[in-house]
């Protein structure tokens, strides 16, 4: 681990030259703070009864509930992800290329429809346990409660991680590998004592984006009977139309993410992972896994199998139930339309405003770009119904003409989806010289000049990575899209939401299946390109 | 150079970010384009006069408008007419255009017929002969009709779903020519954004689920209050104290059971602590018709038989359902013999699911009616639109969409009961203003303390 040196620290005063790129990522960061400024002020008008009320004896478990949950849930996606990301970029796994997109598909999976998929595949007297019964087996273990919230959010978070390690893998030189190699180091040791000390700032990133995510959600936690904190913001909600005394709730779990948001902090030491010599400008060799070739292609498979074949399959039967019963195939076109309008929309803006919050945490260490990186993440922890409150509360403050425009939505997805395009983008910059951004501001090229014909090829596969991730998650996204769309913008989600609620399965499914299907298309030519977009 | 960087990557990026903005903007263009092409869209319609001689003489007659056949309630004329005198249908409603058949008996025994729209005639001289085939339909030729320049617009938020009452909102559309905007969503999210929107919210209206959210706007004085006319129509327990509110439709509490396995269904609630259903009850205490259930048991019983109750349902071991479809579901798979739901979740299903719906005949909390219902906004720019839609629901056509669609109760108008219901008037619900279900902090502090929720 030679290679990993202490950087050398520039004073302060000196980062601070160029102003432009501080003002944007400021603001960016900022933006991802509306939903605390809105619940401060929510909760200032809260008396003491009510935070007695929200503070009983429950609160303990509840966060002890969401803490366990969170850290079981992202230690199982990295067990997951991290060889998945291996096999399918550095090995001659089977059919590599597809997997590279078929493993992130679980994404595009809202998790309330995945917690419906796995209670009637596995629930009592589920479709297992009927397949089961002839083996003897007369019961299966329950699958409400925790085990069914950490399988189901495992196994629809995992990409998350994938994502953003795979992007770290494909920016890794190949050379530090080789040296290892050539030291006498098995392609294993290699990989456990090189590859992935190298990939920590990835595992970090992913890790958080997973650990949040899971703070975060309704969905699965509510289908799967598991008292988490978002589920009791939730119920809340649905009960007592107290703002303030949601606004306390969800400023507890803002205390929540904040410990793990330090916790991260504490973890990352200062380090440089980009290349100091001119490097070797090629392809890694694939490792092969000769008798293992087999074993890897059945596990990944099964892993794929689990969190897409029994969704896909659940969907397939409402469809079937469903025409049966006398539905029609809905025509649901224009939400398909209306959904991928909005995700590619937000993942643009989202890549576009996270942009300059990367490069100022990559490029200008230091406290202030520590605060701006983790203030970013404030609207992803939240449950989306509390971002949508807050961003209502603000627009019709500060630009009432924007409210309920696709503008609205557009920059609620941003503030709730930010850290995910960061994420992508900064296991990316992390590996770019600063040297060559030097040399071409030293010919005379302006900082944006520098950016546009330097940085920016180079972190493609970051660019991208950050707007699949936004992509596919805002395709899934419901509470905010409900509250903040354009009137009668209905999307693959709301429609799903609706027809689901009120048991019209056909249209369910039908949605779903679609929503699957317009996420798969831009993953496959984004992902699936062998040569494309590989760095 | 840092290397492996290729240039196809080189030449690629710029070329997809190219393309999404292209394609981003073909978007927005053929949306804008989409937009402007229903402004231009003039609101006229075709209409024609429909009749046909029955086998008592009487001659039935009615419109049909852009293929949409109008059946008015007042359309036969009688067997044996005064000649000459003018017969008119009752009103039927196409676009805000209020249309009527106008029939006149002349002396060869022919029927000239006619259509009025809007009081004015726009169609007369059809004549239907006096000797034609029976029960077959003869239709007039057509008169184009212009709705009014501008019905207006109506901004509504609902928390019932778009495949429970669009229907009924776009037959209300169609009627009156009124652009309707519906924003569909949870009632209880909805009732917090109009109540964080304030005087700026765009909603005329609230539709909700239940009588609490309704109750909270009336509370805010976000809701405005109903004329008299409106207030008449339904019970007054069915509606705000000061009618800032008032129930569109009703639905009863029930035990959903297997017929199988439980031949003999509880009377009471309160029988479900007995032992014989331990492991074999269900109930869904996030859900908000649930807690309105305890919130009435606890005004009807008071906190301490309450809380014994719920205390005995937790040691009969009652599994814990995220809301009420899944304990039919779990009724019908067998996992579940009764479960605490509303009465209509069972006609989700297919007919021939194994569960079934028992009304308790006890009188207490059980057997709780609750309601939907409707508020309009006191920020409202629309009322009279809003106003119109309210009375659309309470009228015969729209509790009949309820009866019939969504299996709810009626509550306004007179009409027959929904034959797989047992009607209003035989069940046996608590006396019980739904105004007085409010204190619903009340009963999730009682819920968490006996540990039914975290």
């Amino acid at each position: 681990m030679s290679l990993l040196s202490e950087s050398v620290s520039v004073p302060s005063w000196l980062r601070l030259r160029i102003p432009g790129i501080w003002i944007l990522a400021l603001a960016g960061a900022s933006a991802a703070c509306i939903p605390l400024i809105y619940l401060i002020v929510r909760a200032a008008e809260a008396d003491a009864e009510t935070w007695s009320n929200v503070l009983n004896d429950g609160t303990a478990r509840l966060l002890l509930n969401t803490a366990g949950l969170t850290v079981a849930v992202t230690a199982a996606s990295a067990a997951l992800a991290l060889p998945i990301a291996y096999l399918t970029e550095r090995t001659d796994l089977p059919f590599a290329r597809w997997w590279r997109s078929i493993t992130i598909m679980p994404l595009a999976i809202p998790s309330y429809v995945g917690a419906f998929a796995f209670i009637i595949a596995l629930g009592p007297n589920g479709s297992l346990q009927d397949l089961l019964a002839p083996l003897g087996v007369e019961s299966i273990p329950e699958i409400y409660g925790f085990f069914g919230a950490w399988l189901t959010l495992t196994l629809f978070t995992f990409p998350y991680l994938l994502i953003v390690i795979r992007a770290g893998l494909r920016d890794l030189d190949p050379g530090i590998e080789e040296t290892a190699r050539s030291l006498g180091h098995s392609a294993w040791s290699a990989f456990w004592r090189v590859t992935v000390p190298q990939l920590r700032i990835p595992m970090a990133t992913g890790s958080l984006l997973v650990a949040l995510y899971v703070i975060a959600d309704f969905g699965a936690v509510s289908m799967m009977r598991f008292d988490t904190f978002t589920r009791a913001i939730y119920v809340r909600i649905g009960t007592s139309f107290d703002r303030s005394s949601i606004a306390v709730l969800c400023l507890i779990l803002v205390a929540l993410v904040a410990v793990v948001l330090l916790v991260d902090w504490s973890q990352r030491r200062k380090a440089r992972y980009h290349r100091l010599g001119s490097g070797a400008a090629r392809m890694p060799r694939l490792v092969s896994l000769r008798r293992y070739r087999w074993p890897a292609l059945l596990a990944i498979s099964v892993v794929c199998g689990i969190a897409l074949l029994v969704p896909v399959a659940v969907l397939f039967h409402w469809l079937s139930v469903g025409l049966q019963g006398g539905e029609t195939f809905p025509d649901i076109w224009s939400e398909a339309l209306n959904s991928v309008y909005a995700s590619a929309l937000a993942g643009a803006a989202t890549v576009a405003i996270s942009i300059p919050i990367a490069i100022v945490v990559v490029r200008r260490p230091g406290f202030l770009a520590r605060v701006v990186d983790r203030a970013s993440y404030v609207g992803y922890a939240l449950p989306g119904v509390v971002v949508a409150f807050a961003l209502i509360f603000f627009t019709l403050r500060v630009t009432p003409s924007i409210y309920q425009t696709i503008i609205t939505l557009v920059f609620a997805y941003a503030v709730l989806f930010l850290p995910q395009a960061i994420s992508g983008l900064r296991t990316s910059l992390v590996r770019v010289q600063p040297g060559l951004e030097e040399a071409s501001r030293s010919l005379n090229r302006s900082p944006w000049q520098t950016f546009c014909s330097v940085t920016l090829p180079l972190i493609a596969p970051g660019v991208m990575a950050g707007f699949a991730l936004v992509f596919l998650t805002t395709m899934k996204e419901l509470p905010a899209t409900l509250l903040l769309a354009p009137i009668e913008f209905d999307t693959l989600a709301t429609s799903l939401w609706g027809h689901q609620e009120d048991v019209f399965f056909a249209r369910a499914a039908a949605n779903g299946l679609l929503l699957l299907g317009c996420a798969a298309l831009p993953m496959i030519i984004l992902f699936g390109n062998d040569r494309g977009l590989r760095t | 150079m840092p290397t492996s960087y290729s240039r196809a990557a080189r030449l690629q990026l710029p070329r997809l970010l190219v393309a999404l903005i292209t394609l981003t903007a073909l978007l927005a263009g053929s949306f804008a384009a989409l937009g402007l092409a229903s402004a231009q869209n003039a609101p006229t319609f075709d209409v024609r006069v429909r009749a046909q001689l029955h086998e008592d003489g009487r001659i039935e007659f009615g419109l049909r408008a852009d293929g949409e056949v109008l059946t008015p309630s007042r359309r036969f004329l009688p067997a044996e007419p005064r000649i000459g005198r003018v017969y008119v249908s009752t009103v039927v409603e196409k676009l805000g255009v209020q249309l009527q058949v106008i029939a006149i008996r002349r002396a060869d025994g022919s029927t000239e017929f006619g259509i009025r729209a809007d009081g004015e005639t726009v169609l007369r001289g059809q004549i239907f002969p006096a000797a034609t085939r029976e029960l077959l339909w003869l239709q007039s030729s057509v008169a184009t009709v212009a709705s009014p320049e501008d019905a207006g617009d109506l901004v509504i938020y609902s928390g019932r779903g778009e495949s429970l009452v669009g229907g009924l909102i776009d037959r209300f559309e169609e009627q009156t020519g009124i652009d309707v905007k519906v924003r569909y969503g949870n009632t209880a999210a909805l009732a917090i954004a109009i109540s964080e929107e304030g005087s700026r919210s765009p909603a005329d209206v609230y539709y909700g689920q239940d009588a609490g959210a309704l109750s909270f706007l009336a509370e805010e004085a976000l809701a405005a209050q109903l004329p008299p006319d409106i207030r008449a129509m339904v019970d007054r327990n069915f509606q705000d104290d000061d009618g800032r509110w008032i129930a569109t439709s009703g639905r009863a509490r029930v035990l959903i059971i297997s017929p199988d396995r439980v031949p003999n269904p509880p009377d009471s609630v309160f029988d479900l602590v007995d032992p014989e259903w331990k492991g074999r009850i269900g109930w869904a205490p996030t859900n908000g018709s649930f807690q309105a259930f305890v919130t009435a048991m606890r005004q009807i019983h008071g906190d301490a038989a309450t809380e014994e109750w719920l205390r005995g349902m937790i040691a009969n071991d009652v599994k814990v359902f995220p809301k009420n479809t899944p304990q039919v579901q779990a009724v019908g798979d067998g996992e579940l013999d009764i479960g605490l739901v509303n009465h209509y979740y069972l006609f989700r299903f297919d007919d021939d699911w194994p569960a079934a719906n028992h009304f308790t005949d006890s009188g207490n909390a059980g057997a709780l009616i609750n309601v939907a219902g409707v508020a309009m906004l006191e920020g409202s720019s629309n009322r009279a639109n809003a106003l119109r839609f309210i009375r659309f629901l309470l009228s015969a056509e729209g509790q009949a969409y309820f009866r019939d669609q969504t299996n709810e109760y009626p509550v306004a108008s007179e009409i027959d009961a929904n034959p797989r219901l047992i009607p209003l008037d035989e069940l046996n619900p608590p006396s019980l203003a739904l105004t007085s279900l409010s204190d619903l902090d009340g009963t999730l502090e009682l819920l968490r303390k006996v540990g039914a929720l975290e």
